[in-house]
This record gives structure tokens, C-alpha cells and sequence, in this order.
């Protein structure tokens, strides 16, 4: 009949949680095989190709000239190509996030109503995600066609309109033409997560806002933006960070021209090591790539962990 | 009746503009989502006199034809290209599947030491742009005399796969309750027992929607098939699709009917899957 | 002989302190109830008894064995959870025999055993269908089911009522009760329902901030509280609780406060001067421990704020200077209104008192 007596201090070690014999070694042995796999496929070919950057070295063999030296740095950051090369990602990934949020979140807003048939439209709107890259590439491609494509078709339609313009070898056209087959492959990814994040702003705030007297544009700028923000923020940290790896539409439709209209980082670097056999300035660029994606990936890491805060 | 907002609020209730304008924009959006699709069956139908006729005519013609269906096998190596692609995605998927359900189910339960970085790293290694691994890859692949191998390839793709593969089972472990693994251990099985008896038998259909997804994605790929593969007898469908590209006379209905070859049946496979994988992703990183 | 032991157990999670330098001894066949708010880390406890967990620091025995590193499955425990926990991927038969299946027992005595205890579960129709075929109130018999088939030494029960509706949880209260004391195995169960561990347990354990608070028979916890924790936290209405000092008037201890002017007797003097007087104490009394008087010197008196009818009693929700404080009147020929001001005598041999800056009782005498 006593209350625990009040003797020592309790002591401030931690303790471990697990509730089996097999506890103490199992975790250790269920890691390795990805942490070997993490270390042989990303960490050390990401070395290895820092490593390679900070010398001289063709892709034929493994030879490289010893020592470090940042000529290949100093080369292709003083090179205007290779800044050509950045700005065009930066449009490119920007094009792609701003034509991406806005079909995504217009087509959130419209499934995220109960209306007959919108299974199907659900359904149809998924086929862009579904359809392989190299698959979209040589259908645009078709559709681009200037003389037989049934875009430039269709444009002979509209009145006001009477050139059939190059899609893919006009200069100034070029990387709008990409950013748009970019945009038709990645906003129902983006819809779906948005439609996520709708669906999670619970029918009462609307109801309260109305009755305070907010209008449908209120209740969108007030309710339904602030509420979405946390999801906004991953949609376009991800549709950023895929457009600066995004390699087959460039590839298959413009490779890279026409003069350097859509020469993207990603594309330059392959052209730089496989069609010039320029090793090193591939792997120094490639570094710079690394250190954007880099700090893309910590924001992507910070929002998501601020999100589980929530 | 108030007005309801079509923007903002999922009412049942519409007023007739309103409902207009969202069928319209349903409409719109569902054309711009399909008609590429729809275009590249239509086009794999026509005969092959009709493509290059101008106006090009939207409908299906009357006497559409799959011809270009056999005659895309019978003049490519398409049915090649489709065994090289069954072989090395299913391949990696299975690896792949298999290593990362092991450290998924280690995520899940356990708290180590190195758990938050292991995690960090696994999320962001699906940040980096591919071309970032494939290079340094390709030099060693290079020197073990792995490049142009099918079998190196399947190697290859584990750099990508395992990581995805790895945050998608983390994510359908993470939804098996712990308290009914605690009853198993209570109830006598070892941890590997409960593995095996309770926690297995639970996960399966994650555990395929995960190696369906891996095969995506396998099917999918274009860069590393590009840099890693040069004998067109190796080729997976992407390079030899993409051979196709570019060229001066594109027998575009043989084309379009490989094109429709290739997709159809990762297509299929999608769509049953993405409500799946929109969940993992919620799950997982967007809500948290 | 106890089933099981607990000396000075502590249970840190990150920076937190779950469980703080427990003590308990689990008297075979008891049912010892751990009681408390949520939070106040009876599951915990519970959960390291099982093996779920790790303490900390300190030891815990189970049947005279040192089983801090001990297993879950080599502790001959059996636990029915919160959730039931049952196997959705195996039958009602098969997640009976489960653990008597890992024990490699022989079919023909696990198919008999499965079947005596769906019997005496009243389960015995459900044996072919999957737990999501099942009521809340199946589920959790197949629960206690699974934990029974085993025979074990100890059940460990964690808040497995608080999942049913009202009516079927007194049901249960009492089948569980009933089972216990039919098989004699020793029972450690959770809840946060004072009512249930009232009814349900011979021994009962109230913890708060990870901390025992008291441990005893339900009489003695509600008879004589150990700190004001308990004395609030058991009984509905709380036992009320009113400031009040200890002054000597005329060689008489009294305890006073505004509206409060209580002689004290013998025993109650004596340990509350032992104290010094001056200090801040805390009378307490339960709300059908006062007498209605119409003595004009009665030791408390107060105006009816407002009054809930039961039907069986009327609680009245006093305000007088002294305080705050419910009584229970059962008379039904008395009639109180309103605003009417009315006089007390608390039946001294059920007076308690407090300290008023820890809490704790201030022991009074033999009781």
C-alpha cells in the first residue's frame, strides 16, 4: 500500500526497442544488400565521376592523366555554351512547371467533382503518365510534322492563322515544341498528387467560408491555395527535378539544336562524351548538374519532412 | 439557391454555366491527354497510301487495314527487341523486388543507427538526373567488359530501381500494423518467423504492384539502353523504336503500329497500378 | 509466490521518460489493473512486461527469472491488444491455433483444444470465417481466445474494451472477470476506465506521469487515496477537495477557511499538528460523506449553484466561501432549490487530508 519511494535520480541512458533475439542482428543484415547497392551504384559512380572530372580523360579506357586540375571547371565554366546549355534547362524545367501545375491543378479541380463519367475521365487523363517516353517522343514527332503532321492541320483550321510553322527545326520554336510534349507527359502526375491534397481540405472550411460570405474566387485564393501549398511545393520540386534529368524528348525530337535552341545540360553532356569524345568537360558539367540537383534534392527533402511535422 | 463554386468546392449542386464550363474543361483536358494515344492507333490502321495524303483525315478511314502490324515484324526485329526487353525487365525487377523488400522491412520496424541517412539517400538518389550515374558507370562497365551485355544492363538498371523499389515497400510495410506482428511474437515466432508467416503473406499485393512498377520502368528506360547497348541484336524496344526517329522516310503506320505493340501492355499494367502508386507517393513523401 | 516482478523500472524514449522507477509485484492469480490517464505509461509498462519492449534501467522478473532480455516468446505470456490484433489473412480456427501450431503441437490435440475453447467462448460457429467477417464484440472473444488456448502463466490485457459500444462492454467486463477467476491465471490488465478497473480488478495500480501513484484493493484506493491524484481521478463525481488551513483555537485544532470552521478530532489533530500548523492543507471528502444539518455553528456551509437530477440522486453543485464542492443527496423527501443555502457536517471518520503543496496524504491514525 505505499507509493514507489522517491530514492536515486532515474538514470538517463537510453534504450534500445526491439523484441526478439533476432533483433540485435537482423536490422544490420536486412540493410546491407541496398546499402552495398547504394554504395556500388550511386555513391561511387558519383565519386568516381568527380574523380574523373578533375582530370584529363578519354572514355576509351580507364587511363586518366594523375593529379587534379580544374581545367575542365575553368573550361566549361568559362565556356558561353555551356551556359546556353543551363538557361535552356532552366526554360526548359520551368516551362515544363508552370504548363505541368497549371493542366494539373485545372484538372484536379475538375475530378475533384462528383459528376457521371468521371472514372473515365480519371482514366483517360492517366494515359500521357502511362504511355512510354520513346513512345511520346515519335508520336509528337509525327504530330509535329510540318508538312504531313496533323498539328499544322489542324492550325490551317483557325482563320487568322496561315503559316505552317516548323515545330521542331524552327529556333525559336523548338523548345516551346519539347516543353509541350513535357507538359502533356507529366500533368496527370501532377494532378493526381494535387487531387491528393484537395481532397485532404476537409468540405466544412468551404461551407464556413460561404456562409461568411466568400465567393467561389475568395474561397479558391483563400481556402483552397493556402491549403495546398505543402503539395504545391513537392509538385514542383519534382517536375523541376525531372526536367533537369529529362533526356529522351530532346534527344529523339531536336538532338539538341536546331543551333543549341534546346541543347540542355543533360543532352549536352551525352553529346560532349559520345559524339566529341570530350571526357572530361562531360564529367565537369556533370558535376555542376550534381551540385543543382543537390541542393533541389535537400529542398525536396526539407519539404516533405516539414509536411510530416504537420 | 446559392451559387456554388466549381473551382473551389466539390458540390453536387451546379448551376447550368458553371456545369458547362467544367464539362468544357473536362472535355479539353481529356482531348489533350488522348488524342496523342488516340492518334497512334489511328495512324498504325491507315493504309499506308493515305499517310502522307494532305488533308490528314482525323477519323479512322473505311478501309483500315494491320497490315503495318505484320509487316513491322516481318521487316524489323521488333518481336527481338520485345524478348530483350521481357528478359532484362523482369529480370531487374525481380532483384530489384527482392533486395529492397529485405532493407524496406529493416525501414519500416527497426530504428538503427544510420537510419535517417539510409533514408535521405535512398530519396535523394532518385533525384539525380540518370545521365549523372550512367557516366561514371559506363567507364567501369567498360573495363569489366559489361557494355553491350543484356546481363550488365539488368545490372545496371538496379542503381534506379532499387531505391524506387526500396520507398515503395517501405510504404506498404509501413501499412501492416506492428501490433500484429507484436501478437505473432508474443504468440511464439521468431522476428524472421513472424517475417515469413505474418508480414509476407499481408504484403504480396504490394509487393507486386512494386515489381509491376519496377518493369515499368525497366521497359521504359531509353539513356542507359543507349549508352550501355550497340549490337542491334541486344537492342530493348526503346532503341529500337527510337531507331526509327529521324529518318529521311518513316514508314510511320509500321511505326506507330511497334509503338502500339510496345505500349499496350505496359499500359495496361498502369493504369491498374496508379492508384497504387499516387497512395505510395502520398504516403510516403508528399502528405507525410 | 508472484508471477512477476518489477524493481525500479524506467523506460526513456528519445528524451522523454515513459515509465519512472516503477515497482510492482504481481501476486499469483491476481488481476492486478494498471489505471491512469492516457499518457501516463500503463501501456508502456505493460508492454515491457511482454517483451515488446526493453527497460530502460531496471529489473524485471517473470516467475522467479531475471527475463529483462528475455523474448516475448519465451516468457509464456499471453496479450490481447487493444486493436485484437487478429490475423486478417488466416480463419477464426487458425488464428486460435497459431501459437499452439509454432509450439509443434499435434494436430489432433491442437483441433481439440481449438474447438473446447470456441466453445467456451460462445465461438465455435465462427471458426471457418476471416476476422473481417466478424462483429467488434467476435473479434475480441477470438482475442481472448487466442490468449487462453496457450495456458500461459500470465495474461496481459491492454484496453481490450475499448473498442465496443457501451452495453457490450459491461457484458464483457464481467465474462473476462469470470474467466479469469474460472482458469486462475494471473492478469495484468490496462485501462483508463475507472469504472472498469473498479469492478474488474483485486488489485489496482494508479499511475500518472509514469509514476505509481498508489497501489491497493478498489476500497482502499477509494477510501484512502494516496495523493489528491487518486483522490480526483477515482470516483465519479471526484472526491472534492478544499483549501483550508490548521490553527489552534482555544486548544483545539481546527481546520479553517473561509465559510469552513471544522473541529478536528483527536487523531486528526494529532498528525496534522505534527506538521506545524500554518502550512496549506487540503480537506477532502466525498460527495456522499456530508450530512445535511441545521445547526446554526455547522462546520461548512454554501448556496446551491445548480443541481443534476439522476432519478436515483440529485448531485448538488455547491459555491460556498470555502470553495467548490459536490454533494450526493439520495433522501428523496429532501427537496433543495437554487440559490438555497444550506449546512453540512462531514462524518469525521471520512475526512482526508492533503498536503497542499505535494499532494500527498497526510495519514491519519489507524484507519
Amino acid at each position: 500500500m505505499a507509493v514507489a519511494a522517491m530514492t536515486t535520480a532515474a538514470p538517463a541512458r537510453r534504450g534500445r526497442t526491439y523484441a526478439d533475439d533476432q533483433d540485435r542482428w537482423l536490422p544490420h543484415v536486412l540493410i546491407l544488400p541496398v546499402a552495398l547497392a547504394v554504395i556500388a551504384f550511386i555513391l561511387v559512380p558519383l565519386g568516381w565521376g568527380l574523380r574523373l572530372s578533375l582530370t584529363d580523360t578519354k572514355l576509351i579506357g580507364m587511363e586518366f592523366t594523375d593529379g587534379f586540375s580544374l581545367r575542365n571547371y575553368a573550361a566549361v565554366l568559362a565556356s558561353p555554351a555551356f551556359w546556353q546549355a543551363f538557361w535552356v534547362t532552366l526554360l526548359y524545367s520551368a516551362g515544363t512547371v508552370a504548363g505541368g501545375v497549371a493542366l494539373g491543378l485545372a484538372t484536379a479541380l475538375v475530378l475533384n467533382l462528383d459528376f457521371w463519367g468521371r472514372g473515365v475521365v480519371r482514366t483517360l487523363i492517366i494515359l500521357p503518365w502511362a504511355i512510354p517516353h520513346v513512345v511520346a517522343a515519335l508520336i509528337w514527332q509525327w504530330m509535329y510534322n510540318p508538312d504531313y503532321g496533323v498539328i499544322n492541320y489542324a492550325i490551317g483550321w483557325l482563320p487568322f492563322i496561315d503559316a505552317a510553322p516548323n515545330w521542331l527545326s524552327d529556333p525559336d520554336l523548338a523548345l516551346v515544341s519539347v516543353i509541350l510534349v513535357n507538359v502533356w507527359k507529366t500533368f496527370p502526375f501532377a494532378a493526381l498528387i494535387i487531387l491528393a491534397g484537395l481532397q485532404t481540405i476537409s468540405d466544412d472550411m468551404y461551407e464556413a467560408a460561404d456562409m461568411d460570405g466568400a465567393g467561389p474566387f475568395r474561397r479558391f485564393t483563400d481556402i483552397t491555395l493556402p491549403g495546398l501549398r505543402h503539395v504545391l511545393a513537392i509538385v514542383i520540386l519534382l517536375l523541376t527535378i525531372w526536367s533537369f534529368g529529362n533526356f529522351v524528348f530532346i534527344f529523339l525530337m531536336t538532338q539538341g539544336g536546331p543551333a543549341g535552341a534546346t541543347n540542355a545540360l543533360v543532352v549536352k553532356i551525352y553529346f560532349e562524351a559520345f559524339k566529341f569524345f570530350r571526357a572530361g568537360p562531360a564529367f565537369a558539367m556533370g558535376a555542376v548538374l550534381l551540385a543543382v540537383s543537390t541542393v533541389l534534392a535537400v529542398a525536396y527533402l526539407a519539404v516533405v519532412r516539414r509536411g510530416r511535422h504537420d | 439557391m446559392t451559387d456554388r463554386a466549381v473551382a473551389a468546392a466539390p458540390f453536387a449542386a451546379l448551376s447550368w454555366l458553371r456545369l458547362a464550363a467544367v464539362a468544357l474543361g473536362a472535355a479539353a483536358l481529356c482531348l489533350f491527354a488522348v488524342f496523342p494515344f488516340y492518334w497512334m492507333i489511328v495512324t498504325s490502321i491507315r493504309p499506308s497510301g493515305q499517310l502522307f495524303s494532305y488533308p490528314p483525315q482525323i477519323l479512322p478511314s473505311a478501309d483500315s487495314v494491320f497490315a503495318a502490324y505484320s509487316e513491322i515484324f516481318a521487316s524489323s526485329e521488333l518481336a527481338l527487341w520485345l524478348w530483350n526487353s521481357v528478359k532484362v525487365a523482369t529480370g531487374t525487377a525481380t532483384i530489384a523486388v527482392f533486395v529492397a523488400a529485405l532493407t524496406a522491412y529493416a525501414l519500416s520496424r527497426f530504428d538503427f543507427r544510420g537510419k535517417t541517412l539510409t533514408e535521405a539517400l535512398l530519396l535523394a538518389s532518385q533525384m539525380f538526373p540518370g545521365i549523372l550515374l550512367a557516366l561514371p558507370m559506363y567507364v567501369v562497365f567498360k573495363a569489366l567488359g559489361l557494355l553491350d551485355d543484356l546481363a550488365g544492363l539488368t545490372l545496371a538498371y538496379l542503381a534506379f530501381l532499387i531505391p524506387v523499389a526500396t520507398t515503395l515497400l517501405k510504404g506498404f510495410f509501413d501499412s501492416i500494423p506492428p501490433a500484429l506482428e507484436e501478437a505473432s511474437l508474443v504468440d511464439g515466432a521468431s522476428r524472421l518467423g513472424t517475417f515469413f508467416r505474418i508480414t509476407l503473406p499481408l504484403s504480396l499485393p504490394g509487393l507486386a504492384a512494386t515489381f509491376l512498377f519496377c518493369l515499368i520502368i525497366a521497359w521504359d528506360e531509353f539513356l542507359f539502353a543507349r549508352m550501355f547497348i550497340q549490337r542491334p541484336e541486344n537492342w530493348t524496344v526503346s532503341l529500337g523504336l527510337s531507331s526509327f526517329s529521324g529518318e529521311f522516310v518513316t514508314p510511320w503506320d509500321q511505326v506507330m503500329a511497334a509503338a502500339v505493340v510496345i505500349t499496350l501492355p505496359v499500359a495496361i499494367v498502369f493504369l491498374f497500378l496508379q492508384r497504387y502508386l499516387v497512395r505510395g507517393l502520398t504516403a510516403g513523401g508528399v502528405k507525410g | 509466490m508472484s508471477t512477476a516482478r518489477l524493481e525500479q523500472v524506467c523506460k526513456y524514449y528519445k528524451d522523454t521518460l515513459a515509465v519512472d522507477r516503477v515497482d510492482l509485484d504481481i501476486a499469483d492469480g491476481s488481476f492486478l489493473v494498471l489505471l491512469g490517464p492516457s499518457g501516463c505509461g500503463k501501456s508502456t509498462t505493460l508492454r515491457m512486461i511482454a517483451g515488446l519492449e526493453r527497460a530502460t534501467s531496471g529489473e524485471i522478473w517473470i516467475d522467479g527469472a531475471r527475463a529483462n532480455h528475455v523474448a516475448p516468446r519465451h516468457r509464456d505470456i499471453a496479450m490481447v491488444f487493444q486493436n485484437y490484433a487478429l490475423y486478417p489473412h488466416m480463419s477464426v480456427a487458425r488464428n486460435l491455433s497459431y501459437s499452439l501450431r509454432l509450439k509443434g503441437m499435434p494436430r489432433a490435440d491442437i483441433d481439440r483444444r481449438v474447438r473446447e475453447v470456441a466453445a467456451s467462448l460462445d465461438i465455435a460457429s465462427l471458426l471457418d470465417r476471416r476476422p473481417s467477417q466478424l462483429s467488434g464484440g467476435q473479434r475480441q472473444r477470438v482475442a481472448l481466445g487466442r490468449a487462453i488456448i496457450r495456458q500461459p502463466k500470465l495474461f496481459l490485457m491492454d484496453e481490450p474494451l475499448s473498442n465496443l459500444d457501451a452495453k457490450l462492454r459491461v457484458q464483457t467486463r464481467a465474462e473476462i472477470v469470470r474467466l479469469q477467476r474460472s482458469l486462475g491465471v494471473t492478469t495484468v490488465y490496462v485501462t483508463h476506465d475507472q469504472t472498469e478497473a473498479m469492478t474488474m480488478g483485486s488489485t489496482i495500480v494508479v499511475m500518472n506521469g509514469g509514476r505509481v501513484q498508489q497501489v491497493g484493493t478498489p476500497d482502499r484506493i477509494y477510501r484512502h487515496p494516496a495523493n489528491t491524484f487518486v483522490a480526483q481521478f477515482i470516483g465519479t463525481p471526484p472526491m472534492n477537495l478544499l483549501p483550508c488551513r490548521i490553527e489552534d483555537v482555544g486548544g483545539v485544532a481546527v481546520c479553517t477557511a473561509d465559510g469552513l470552521h471544522l473541529p478536528l478530532e483527536a487523531a486528526a489533530a494529532a498528525a496534522l499538528r505534527a506538521g506545524g500548523t500554518g502550512r496549506p492543507v487540503l480537506l477532502g471528502f466525498r460527495p456522499e460523506d456530508l450530512e445535511f444539518t441545521d445547526d446554526a455553528a455547522a462546520p461548512l456551509s454554501a448556496a446551491v449553484e445548480a443541481i443534476e437530477a439522476l432519478g436515483h440522486e440529485h448531485l448538488l453543485y455547491m459555491n460556498g466561501a470555502a470553495g467548490r464542492f459536490v454533494v450526493r443527496l439520495t433522501d428523496p423527501a429532501l427537496t433543495p432549490f437554487a440559490g438555497a443555502v444550506l449546512s453540512f457536517r462531514p462524518r469525521p471518520e471520512r475526512l482526508r487530508f492533503f498536503d497542499g503543496t505535494t499532494g500527498a496524504a497526510i495519514p491519519v491514525g489507524q484507519a
